[in-house]
């Protein structure tokens, strides 16, 4: 069974997202921060890592830095949860912070998540039709 | 226009009309009247009967132009037998004097009305009251057209003369300066609201999206855990609450949107299976008022902000389904635009058309057909994203037929700068 990780400090969120992913087949672990979060990718070696962009300790910034520096990791599939933009006022980027990390994630989903737009991503982001 | 000028001497009693001297006070009244700060119904009227005061005139009325339908509508009438007018309309054409004057522009100088082919006795016989002769002056500022000012009867029996239409068509100036002061005021205040309502709206944005997550997740997980031999009570009740929440999700995130500029954040996105999603969502809604859904698509992959271009839909497909009584079909069609690197995707419906009055204000914030059931941000939201893209929105409609929204948008967001 193919794995995802899911990585949100808040836990309705995250079992939101791991229940969409279940039901569409999936294995999911999930972790409520970064740093965490680094240790299970590192461990588990998912296909998907789901990850929420505003999180307290490592952000969802961070973590995907670190993601794509380590061998074991670079190569996973990585979703961006946003909504951060509406709070700090600015509209967050998807460009500018490729270019500021190196590497844009495979794709950004806003907050509140729509399942049905969601798996959509999912499918797209791991090269299914 | 300028309004051509006598020669002979103003105190002459031989003359018909006002005399100068009168003629400037009552301009002088009307001026000040004008420029004092008084609640803009109430100067026209105390303008208007000056000036009727000063020409000696029985009655007076002004009327404003409607332009959505092209008709006058009494806005003020004075005089005797003037009660009923308030609701009367007449066509902006030839079949009238008001109506010759706001189609024409020009001011008339009626002698007899009755000798006048222009002139419709329907309101004399309408009111009781006698017409016999009137001045008629356009309203009209900054080059447009806003009504007519009308003054009628002498009171003496003699006809209106050239110094009559002369002020009339002072007045009328002054009149139409004091109705554009004051909808420029109008707007700068529902501008200086709108300004405050979405301050606030986009303050508490990240709060209301948490809220609403958390919502979507719960129900969510309910849905997909509610064992399917459940109780019909249940069910049924659980279906009102997610349609309510569904309502409550869509006025927040259109009021969101709405607040605030917003770059689209364009990715990969097939619209054929947003569309099928988007009839998916809808189709329970759908079913239950007996409209059909379909969509189909010509094209896959385009870039775009998929959560942005689903709310445009959601919205225009939702208002198409307001639209439609039973038997009501809703088509979403996804083509190619005329010229490469454009797409479009339309929302049409057979249902009861547009009125051409509302078809002006349907992009406007907060204008609504539905009453209570509409927000009126939903079209204004969606042009909004549209235009965020680059792209651009079109209507068509016919009364009794349908309507057609053609949303035209770059396959690729505008060409990325470098930054």
């Amino acid at each position: 069974m193919r794995k995802a990780l899911v990585v949100d400090d808040e836990s309705d969120a995250r079992t939101f997202v791991s229940t969409i992913l279940k039901k569409d087949g999936w294995e999911v672990a999930e972790a409520e921060n970064g740093t965490t979060g680094l240790k299970k990718a590192k461990a588990l070696r998912p296909a998907l890592i789901v990850l929420d962009v505003q999180m307290p300790e490592k952000d969802g910034f961070l973590m995907f830095t670190d993601l794509i520096k380590d061998p074991d990791t670079r190569d996973c599939k990585v979703i961006m949860l946003t909504g951060v933009a509406d709070k700090v006022g600015i509209r967050f980027s998807g460009e500018e912070m490729g270019e500021f990390m190196g590497k844009e994630p495979d794709a950004y989903v806003e907050k509140p998540i729509d399942p049905d737009a969601f798996k959509r991503v999912v499918r797209r982001v791991m090269g299914e039709r | 226009m300028p309004v051509k000028t006598h020669r002979h001497e103003s105190e002459d009693m031989d003359v018909p009309g006002i005399s100068r001297r009168r003629a400037l006070e009552a301009l002088e009244q009307v001026s000040q009247m004008v420029a004092g700060d008084l609640e803009l119904k109430a100067v026209q009227k105390s303008a208007m009967r000056a000036a009727a005061e000063a020409m000696d005139a029985e009655a007076c009325s002004i009327l404003l132009k409607d332009a959505a339908v092209n008709t006058l509508r009494f806005h003020f009438a004075d005089g005797p037998q003037a009660n009923g007018l308030a609701a009367a309309c007449l066509p902006i054409n030839d079949q009238s004097i008001a109506g010759w004057v706001a189609g024409h522009g020009e001011p008339l100088l009626v002698p007899d009305a009755y000798a006048d082919g222009r002139f419709n006795p329907a309101y004399d016989t309408q009111t009781g009251f006698r017409t016999r002769s009137l001045v008629c002056v356009p309203l009209v500022v900054k080059g447009k057209l806003l009504g007519v000012i009308q003054i009628l009867n002498r009171r003496d029996g003699r006809p209106f003369g050239d110094e009559d239409l002369q002020l009339a068509h002072a007045v009328a100036s002054l009149v139409a300066v004091a109705i554009l002061n004051a909808e420029e005021h109008e707007a700068r205040l529902q501008a200086e609201r709108l300004a405050i309502v979405g301050q606030t709206v986009a303050g508490m944005a990240h709060c209301i999206k948490n809220i609403l997550a958390g919502l979507q997740a719960g129900s969510y997980i309910v849905d997909e855990n509610l064992p399917p031999n459940a109780d019909g009570q249940v069910r049924y009740g659980w279906g009102v609450v997610k349609s309510n929440m569904g309502f409550l999700s869509n006025i927040i995130l259109d009021m969101l949107n709405y607040s605030r500029p917003r770059k689209p954040l364009c990715q990969p996105c097939d619209v054929g299976s947003l569309c099928e999603d988007v009839v998916r969502l809808l189709g329970e809604q759908a079913a239950a008022k007996g409209v059909v859904l379909t969509t189909r698509a010509e094209i896959g992959t385009v870039s775009i902000d998929e959560t942005a271009i689903r709310r445009c839909l959601i919205n225009l497909v939702g208002n198409a389904m307001d639209a439609c009584g039973a038997n009501g079909t809703v088509r979403i069609e996804v083509t190619r635009g005329e010229s490469a690197g454009e797409f479009i995707i339309s929302v049409r419906d057979n249902g009861g058309g547009i009125e051409p009055v509302a078809m002006e204000k349907i992009f406007d914030p907060f204008f609504s057909t539905k009453g209570g059931k509409g927000t009126g941000l939903g079209l204004p939201v969606t042009k909004k994203i549209v235009e965020e893209h680059g792209g651009r929105i079109q209507v068509e409609s016919e009364l009794g037929a349908g309507t057609v929204f053609r949303l035209t948008l770059p396959t690729q967001p505008p060409a990325k700068t470098q930054a």
